[in-house]
């Protein structure tokens, strides 16, 4: 939402420190794990097209 | 005469008001009392909602004889957890690294210093069920710690420093790849349990997160076992008794391995999160059946867990009128006296409802999986709305106000508002107003913002002092808090740390006074602590008949 490069570095920081339990304990870490997902996956590019106002 | 309790705000802590036993809230006062007297703490946590936590206060905090041991051999401290989720946690993590299990009640014993040494959950009054009755934990702990001191210390070191090492440990950083998915996805796979659903065996707790990262582990691999593992886990915990079958809404878990039998009390944030879990899963699998439970669940938070304020309440309590599940709890004269004799032939068995070997018919509205297959859709939907009818009308849950707690807005908010764009459908999941926990609240007009209100004042004048005589700077947010609490605890440890040989193992140990409780079926108190205060391999758990810790 911010665009702010520094929140990214902290964020996988913190995926990067607990890659492992993710991978060894699943059940622990739900929520990270749906994290990495949305870190790991490619952008969407949405364009919208109409009539400028 | 009320005890010191009576001047708290905590819902949970002035239930037990009017006990004898002389508790104290977590103070300095408790903490200094029990070094002036060089006596043992007993700090005993619960929360309002919790089942086991009524049936240990009136068969032990509310006998005389009992209180008057207790206070007689301890300073005693009542924590309410969803007021002090830190000092929860830790002792939590004391009495299963202790144990080997955990849950609330948890009943834990301090020295006087404020290490725990000995604890476990619910005990009963008197010997049952392999447990050794509270009474008897009680003379037993006092008598070790009297007589055998240095052991008590010695194993409250060793715990000290499991703590330690536990909150101190820094895992290495590996890289993020999509290998990860694999791996937990194999390593679910090895705790699925493929007939019924759900991970290990009883009791079985909804893991909402997991669930929601199975999701997505199937979108990215296409693994038929992430669908799998989803699907059959999501149609038995609809078809289970720990869905509410007539009002929507899950229970906090199931004691048993087929999610029938469930503890009644119903959590805000297990119905937030699975509504999204049926939710995402309708989204990627498409089938009708997910998002009707997604529907009836928010339909059910709406309904009986939204203030009059759009605030949300965090938990609705598993006694209603002091009977445990009393509204969601069926019997065939009730079903035919709602529905009539001729439709609630058929729904009987549907439901799972008939006559049982225990003393209270069948405990719910339970369907089971097999009944439930097949159950003529239309005929049931018209049933469930006349029993809901009947429920809401004649012995509202929502009556059961004593054990409510307010939201902050948090998660659960944004969960249902999350889910409700996406059903697309017409119908009662409607937030009344929306939640105001972002701007300053109004006037307390009633009894649920009156609570709300002197729990917010409270929360402001309370000392909050912890174990080392640390404190808690005010409105710190509770991940930091716990953080501090922990590293006072280690850090009053002027003991050196133990070798890897002798250091406490989370599962397994029995803690310091395991063996030399007189349980029935237990060693004899002669072999009460090994020499070394190491912890012992846990023998045969005790049966799980407390609110089991879902960690």
């Amino acid at each position: 939402m911010t665009g702010d490069e520094r929140l990214t570095g902290l964020a996988e920081g913190i995926l990067a420190a607990l890659a492992r339990p993710m991978a060894d304990q699943p059940l622990g870490f739900g929520r990270f794990l749906t994290a990495l997902d949305f870190h790991l996956s490619a952008p969407v590019e949405l364009a919208l097209a109409g009539p400028a106002r | 005469v009320a005890n010191r309790l009576a001047d708290e705000t905590s819902p949970y802590l002035l239930q037990h008001k009017d006990n004898p036993v002389d508790w104290y809230p977590w103070s300095d006062e408790a903490l200094e009392r029990a070094r002036r007297e060089d006596k043992p703490l007993l700090v005993s946590i619960g929360y309002s909602a919790c089942h086991w936590c009524h049936v240990m206060e009136h068969e032990s905090f509310e006998d005389p004889a009992v209180a008057a041991l207790m206070n007689d051999l301890f300073v005693n401290i009542k924590i309410d957890r969803e007021e002090r989720p830190d000092l929860d946690s830790i002792y939590m993590s004391a009495v299963q690294a202790m144990t080997g299990h955990g849950g609330w009640p948890l009943n834990v014993f301090l020295t006087p210093e404020g290490v725990p040494f000995y604890g476990g959950t619910y005990f009963p009054p008197d010997d049952r069920m392999g447990m050794p009755s509270w009474p008897k934990v009680l003379e037993a702990v006092s008598g070790t710690f009297t007589t055998r001191r240095e052991d008590v210390e010695e194993s409250a070191a060793g715990i000290r420093d499991y703590l330690d090492r536990a909150n101190g440990a820094t895992p290495n950083p590996s890289p993020l790849r999509t290998e990860i998915f694999d791996q937990a996805l194999a390593a679910l796979h090895q705790s699925f349990d493929d007939r019924n659903g759900g991970f290990g065996g009883a009791p079985k707790f909804p893991q909402a997160s997991a669930f929601l990262a199975l999701l997505r582990i199937w979108r990215r691999s296409g693994d038929p076992r992430a669908r799998t593992m989803l699907e059959t886990t999501l149609d038995r915990m609809a078809r289970g008794g720990i869905y509410d079958q007539v009002g929507g809404g899950f229970h906090r878990y199931a004691v048993d391995e087929i999610w029938l039998v469930p503890h009644f009390e119903k959590m805000l944030y297990d119905n937030a999160q699975l509504a999204l879990v049926y939710l995402e899963a309708f989204q990627a699998f498409g089938d009708p059946r997910w998002a009707r439970i997604a529907g009836e669940t928010l339909d059910y938070v709406v309904r009986e867990m939204t203030g009059p304020d759009g605030r949300f309440y965090a938990t609705q309590d598993a006694d209603s009128e002091g009977e445990e599940g009393k509204f969601y709890v069926w019997t065939p004269e009730e079903l035919a006296e709602v529905l009539g004799v001729e439709r609630a032939a058929p729904s009987a068995p549907t439901m799972g409802c008939g006559r049982a070997a225990t003393s209270r018919a069948i405990r719910s509205s339970t369907s089971s999986a097999k009944a439930t297959a097949t159950r003529p859709r239309s005929g049931w939907t018209r049933r469930r709305s006349t029993r809901l009818g009947s429920s809401s009308t004649t012995s509202e849950p929502a009556a059961s106000g004593r054990a409510r707690r307010q939201s902050d807005c948090g998660l659960e908010r944004d969960d249902v508002a999350r889910v409700r764009p996406r059903l697309a459908r017409p119908g009662p999941a409607r937030l009344p107003r929306r939640c105001r926990a972002e701007r300053r609240i109004p006037p307390v007009r009633n009894a649920a913002r009156r609570q709300a209100a002197a729990l917010d004042q409270g929360r402001r004048r309370q000392d909050r002092r912890l174990p080392g005589g640390l404190r808690q700077r005010r409105r710190r947010p509770a991940r930091a808090a716990r953080g501090d609490t922990r590293r006072a605890v280690a850090a009053r440890g002027a003991r050196p740390r133990r070798d890897d040989g002798r250091r406490v193992r989370r599962s397994g140990g029995g803690g310091i006074l395991r063996h030399g409780l007189p349980a029935p079926s237990r060693s004899s108190p002669a072999r009460a602590i090994s020499r070394t205060g190491r912890p012992r391999p846990a023998t045969a758990s005790p049966p799980t008949c407390c609110c089991g810790s879902g960690r």
